[in-house]
């Protein structure tokens, strides 16, 4: 009897991109060690899946020459990710194939995909149903063409976000068709082109912005701000065929700021200049016009104002109403009487850098969230193999930051962050000076180097060394404290960038950005057995000595 | 699968991915996984985890994006795991008023800074994102939600009680770490405080914390419905893409990089060194506008780099026209590097006799930079090198630098290329150590392997610009690794590299071969950079003449004056030293190697200081290889290896370590000069500690 069933990958991105050639597969591999080799992660072309338009899987093996192709003449090759059906009976698991249905009494037909995709980023700034763009369609496990995620508003919702009749491709998704060589019952999603589309006035709207007009009689205030926040639209073009949101729906018209609110928010804001002071660097823009709007103050997202816009006619920041083909969704594969299998798919920008990986991505936070505990178990490193896997985890987490900091130009966000350190000391319930805050961060003109970016050729040469064992186990050794001195803890109360690891970056709450607590406690769990080793050690040789 | 680099290809480390999650599906290419997402979210790329923690707890959902903390916003009674007194319509139709609105006040539980205790962290009235701080901490536990509206709103008579009742922190939190629902003091846990027109005015709710993803490892579909993930993303994505101020997406939108191949020089140039726009490889802005001239130079400042960069609009329309990036290289294809082969890969006993060889290149070439180092006319670097303590200010376009300034940095550089070499020569012994070698600290004759031209003497001089342009020489990346016997010292590391690589069954022992690699693979890459650092001193120098940036012009040659003879024998005492704390070091092995090296950096410290005393007398340190060294080399000139017993022994008297200093100090702190004998105090003290620090780890 089939149990249950689940959907591997349960989260996948499929990434934009122009092509009409899906990108082949390719992965990451072990670090070029090799003489003249980058000493960072390798990507190796490896066995795609192509299928043709009646569903048939056929296996694509690699180049010869392990030649990846990310973009072509026709742009950019986007990722469409396949979803496996798998699944446990009695006395088995795998992958769910025409085999198992049938031993359970099943078929195709009995199988039924659901696709439910969704961009909600209009709707979540302006609550109104019909800003919601969603497509959902369902598939016969046996119905192997490829089909259209045809996004369009709510039926019946007032003043929908499109145009009637219009609607976004927010994908395409084909059920593939078993067969010998492929049996495994699987569903792939198509990712969409990656477009930007805007409302049927977009012209006219452009014509009223007044940075373009360079009027200031008339909108001095808002030629002021354009200064500040504005954009320069003067030689955007977009095709006709995108002109599709309707200029009637909510979106078009939202905005952050509105004009006729400012002085009453500028008045209530005379007795908090010091917190609008604090936040008036280049890094806190966004926070200035939180401060401005006041606290309870709806701004819609974290950062506020994430949304196409020009400065004026009504707003500071005057939304254009331009949505995208992006989504997130849920494909769900039901098998009639066992149950069903869920997975996420979210439509994603290219990953412009693919040799490069994040010293924090999203899986890492996905695993902090649900298994942070582990690693502060004893088990953790307490047998030879753990200990090894805990190793390869730390080296690997090394590695990412030297990936990450290879193509930083750290001398800039150091400097960045200096603005923003001095500027938020500024606070009235700041604890420390200007200068203070400053010089929590590296003072550049003081790095004596032939560089052109010293901070930078520094900061990688260090990475650089962190990537090697026998180097890092020497500095824990060296230094027991190294990673309470050295790694940011997670979660504490500084809010002033310093020079802890990760460094000059932002994190997900606005603070100084640093790795999961998952990350950090196996990090302490590793330095604390390698320096009670390395005790040990030392007590051993010592013994051994007086006994010779 | 292991975790195991070497075993692991794909890189997945199991252990650290929730259920499912390990799995390879096949024909996805690896940038499908979420190991490809970033996820410090502000917003973020591929979704914004954050949309997770507005349900974080179940039923509830909360908004953060409010300067006074956290808005109800939602109430899906389908998904609570106990039937609270709430349904959909209690969150206030109104709530734009944010006196209607309900807010968040408190979460009781455990967090991840402390998570054996229970702490009630107080949130209203603190910016939303310390709500989602604090939210992010959370331990998967139970917890203790209590929301309403405004304190300044509760308009009850009975709202007072109910606060005394409920919210006494302690009896809050004690009652619920006691039980879910109904406390031994009688406390009821959870409750909904309405007024009279039935409108929820304080909540206490107590239950789990969400779980954010199922069984089966799957982003709880009951708690994030399809399209929450990216709704706070920008609309159109490619608008935040080019307006974030901040560096964090590495991997999906590099920063800085290199042009495409075909816009740069060869990697291994035909001159000397390469020229000005080949030098400044890596130094071009990803999101340049494309169509205007890239500066000589990359930027420092946020200004000057955000300048020319394509605007909001450009990237909506442009996006597409990104390159991609790799290998820091900007490219649409990868096509990886094809290596020649070498014939006549090294089996492991001729690497390690290599190791050996190239140990003592390092020793040499970290004592030929030293000297270099010396001899320039520059203010004495700092022993300990903190930023901040240059004793000049340096503007931050070297170009535009007075002499001083420029001879100033040339020194730093050469220093850290020094200490770097000193590395080496650690790692090289480690190396070898590995395999089953003594260590040597024995100083080569000649840098690589004779009879060639790319061989160079082992040669104590002045920074001239022929002992500069021979430092390059020896560090320039050799294109012949391919060569049978290789004779440069980047030949040999590459050969040595190689050799290591195609032949795994010479190592074994686990790790050893990844271990072996990623120390050879470093030091060569450190080579690349001082090729490319010297190149940038050489430029630096450049229009300044020899007889203005040199304080020593000649090679080693003993004092005439007292004072300078006898700092020259205390400089050898420390370079004695130097080499015994290091030796030693190794020796030690695994067991207490960084903590011996940290004491072994003192005595570097004094000869630091007492170089810089010589130079300002026009004299050199000679490095006058210590006695206990010379202990010869064998037929075909290879040093003979650490005489492991007796050099052991020898090492273990710690009583010598300080030995040599003895005379020379005791003679200079009867200086007539108050400065010298109070720069020998802190010698003394320096050289006591070391031998101090160095027993007591041995004891």
């Amino acid at each position: 009897m089939l149990k249950r069933i689940w959907l591997v990958q349960p989260m996948a991105f499929a990434r934009v991109g122009g092509s009409s050639t899906p990108l082949r597969n390719y992965y990451w591999s072990t670090p070029d060690l090799s003489p003249h080799g980058s000493g960072r992660t390798r990507v190796v072309a490896a066995e795609s899946l192509e299928v043709a338009e009646d569903g048939t899987v056929s296996a694509v093996p690699p180049p010869e020459n392990g030649e990846i192709v990310f973009k072509d003449d026709e742009g950019i090759r986007p990722a469409c990710p396949f979803f496996e059906l798998h699944g446990e009976w009695d006395g088995g698991s795998g992958p769910i194939t025409h085999d198992v249905l049938a031993r359970n009494g099943l078929s195709l037909a009995d199988v039924t995909w659901d696709v439910h995709q969704a961009n909600h980023k209009a709707f979540h700034l302006t609550g109104a149903e019909g800003d919601k763009i969603e497509s959902r369609i369902q598939v016969a496990g046996n119905d192997h063409a490829i089909k259209r995620l045809e996004g369009t508003p709510p039926a019946g919702a007032d003043n929908p976000i499109l145009l009637d009749g219009k609607h976004i491709l927010q994908g395409r998704v084909q059920v593939t068709r078993p067969t010998e060589d492929f049996p495994g019952l699987r569903l792939r999603f198509y990712a969409p082109p990656g477009h930007a589309f805007a409302p049927s006035n977009f012209w006219d709207r452009l014509d009223e912005d007044p940075s373009i007009l360079r009027d200031p009689g008339e909108w001095v205030l808002a030629k002021a701000l354009g200064h500040f926040f504005g954009r320069d639209w003067s030689d955007f073009d977009i095709p006709d065929e995108r002109l599709i949101v309707n200029p009637d729906s909510p979106w078009p018209k939202f905005g952050l700021l509105q004009f006729d609110d400012l002085p009453e928010k500028l008045v209530d804001l005379l007795p908090h200049l010091g917190e609008a002071k604090a936040v008036s660097s280049a890094a806190d823009q966004s926070e200035l016009l939180r401060t401005v709007a006041g606290p309870t103050a709806d701004v819609g997202n974290l950062p506020p104002g994430l949304f196409a816009y020009t400065v004026g006619p009504n707003a500071v920041q005057d939304g254009l109403g331009m949505v995208d083909d992006m989504s997130d969704g849920i494909i769900t594969c039901h098998i009639r009487g066992v149950g069903k299998a869920y997975a996420r798919v979210a439509v994603s920008p290219p990953h412009f850098a693919p040799d490069r990986r994040q010293p924090v991505s999203l899986a890492d936070g996905l695993a902090d969230r649900v298994m942070r505990g582990d690693v502060r178990s004893p088990d953790w490193t307490a047998d030879p193999e753990r200990w090894e896997a805990t190793r390869a985890s730390v080296n690997d987490l090394l590695e990412r930051a030297y990936e990450t900091a290879g193509l930083a130009n750290i001398d800039v966000w150091n400097n960045w962050f200096i603005e923003e350190n001095s500027t938020d000391a500024k606070d009235p319930d700041s604890t420390v000076t200007p200068e203070q805050a400053a010089a929590m961060l590296w003072n550049t003109d003081n790095v004596p180097s032939v560089e052109d970016l010293p901070l930078t050729a520094i900061g990688r040469r260090r990475h650089r060394r962190n990537t090697a064992t026998e180097f890092f186990d020497d500095l824990a050794r060296e230094n027991p404290d190294l990673i309470e001195q050295w790694i940011r803890t997670p979660g504490e109360p500084k809010h002033l960038y310093d020079k802890r690891m990760p460094a000059v970056m932002r994190g997900a709450d606005r603070y100084p950005f640093h790795i999961t607590r998952r990350q950090y406690d196996e990090m302490k769990a590793w330095a604390a057995k390698l320096n009670a080793d390395a005790k040990a050690a030392q007590s051993d040789g010592a013994n051994s000595d007086e006994n010779d | 699968m292991s975790d195991q680099s070497q075993d692991n290809p794909y890189r997945i480390f199991p252990r650290n991915l929730t259920a499912h999650a390990a799995e390879i599906v096949r024909g996805n290419p690896v940038n499908t996984r979420p190991e490809s997402g970033v996820d410090n979210s502000h917003p973020g790329l591929e979704f914004d985890q954050r949309m997770m923690s507005r349900a974080f707890f179940p039923g509830l959902v909360f908004d953060f994006q409010y300067g006074i903390g956290a808005k109800l916003v939602e109430i899906r009674p389908e998904v609570f795991t106990h039937p609270y007194d709430l349904e959909a319509k209690d969150v206030p139709a109104d709530s734009e008023d944010a006196k209607k609105a309900l807010w968040l006040w408190y979460i009781g539980g455990r967090f991840g800074g402390n998570p054996d205790k229970h702490v009630l962290k107080d949130l209203y009235g603190r910016d939303g994102y310390n709500v989602v701080r604090a939210v992010t901490d959370l331990e998967d536990d139970t917890i203790v939600v209590v929301f309403g509206k405004q304190p300044d709103e509760l308009d009850m008579p009975s709202a007072k009680v109910w606060l005394r009742r409920f919210l006494d922190p302690k009896r809050l939190i004690d009652g619920f770490k006691d039980s879910l629902f109904g406390a031994d003091d009688g406390l009821e846990l959870g409750g909904i405080l309405r007024d009279d027109d039935g409108e929820v005015q304080i909540g206490v709710l107590v239950g789990p914390r969400a779980k954010y993803l199922n069984e089966e490892g799957v982003i709880d579909p009951d708690l994030v419905a399809a399209g929450e993930l990216t709704q706070s993303l920008c609309s159109p994505w490619q608008w935040d893409f080019a307006d974030c101020g901040c560096y964090y997406w590495a991997g999906s939108k590099p920063d800085i990089v290199k042009p495409p191949q075909e816009e740069s020089g060869p990697d291994i140039p035909e001159t000397l060194c390469p020229s000005d726009d080949q030098m400044n490889q890596q130094s071009l802005n990803f999101q340049r506008d494309r169509s205007k001239p890239v500066p000589d130079k990359p930027a420092t400042t946020p200004e000057a780099w955000h300048e020319n960069e394509m605007s909001q609009p450009d990237m909506v329309q442009h996006w597409e026209t990104l390159p991609f990036v790799l290998d820091e290289r900007e490219t649409s294809v990868y096509r990886p590097t094809v290596l020649p082969d070498i014939d006549d890969a090294w089996d492991r006993e001729k690497v390690r006799e290599e190791l050996a060889v190239v140990a003592t290149a390092e020793h040499a070439l970290c004592v030929e930079y030293l000297y270099a180092m010396y001899s320039l006319k520059a203010p004495p670097i700092p022993a300990q090198r903190r930023y901040g303590q240059s004793p000049l200010e340096l503007p931050r376009d070297l170009a535009e630098a007075d002499e001083e300034s420029r001879i100033f940095a040339a020194s730093h550089e050469i220093f850290m290329i020094a200490v770097e070499e000193m590395r080496h020569l650690r790692w090289a012994n480690e190396a070898l150590m590995l395999l089953g070698g003594e260590p040597t600290m024995d100083r080569a004759e000649v840098i690589g392997r004779q009879p060639t031209q790319q061989q160079l003497p082992f040669k104590l001089a002045p920074l001239t610009r022929k002992q500069l342009d021979d430092f390059i020489s020896v560090e320039k990346s050799s294109p012949f690794f391919a060569e049978p016997e290789p004779t440069s010292l980047d030949g040999i590391y590459t050969h040595m590299q190689v050799s290591i690589q195609k032949r795994p069954q010479d190592y074994p022992e686990p790790g050893l071969q990844e271990k072996l690699l990623q120390l050879i693979k470093l030091i060569i890459d450190e080579g690349v950079s001082h090729y490319e650092r010297f190149c940038r001193v050489r430029r630096a120098l450049d229009d300044i003449d020899e007889a203005d940036y040199l304080a020593v012009t000649t090679e080693p040659r003993r004092a005439t004056e007292e004072h300078y003879a006898v700092l020259q024998d205390l400089a050898d005492a420390y370079y004695d030293t130097l080499l015994r704390g290091v030796g030693l070091t190794l020796l030690q092995g695994n067991a207490s190697r960084g903590v011996l090296l940290e004491q072994a950096r003192r005595s570097m410290y004094n000869l630091h200081d007492t170089a810089y005393r010589l130079a300002r007398g026009g004299y050199g340190v000679l490095f006058t290889l210590p006695q206990w060294l010379i202990v010869g080399r064998t037929p075909d000139g290879a040093p003979l290896p650490f005489d492991p017993e007796g050099t052991k022994d020898a090492l273990r008297q710690t009583e010598a370590l300080a030995k040599p200093a003895e005379a020379p100090l005791a003679k200079l702190e009867q200086s007539t000069d108050p400065e010298t004998r109070k720069a020998m105090e802190q010698h003394r003290s320096t050289l006591d500690e070391m031998v101090a620090g160095i027993r007591r780890i041995l004891s």
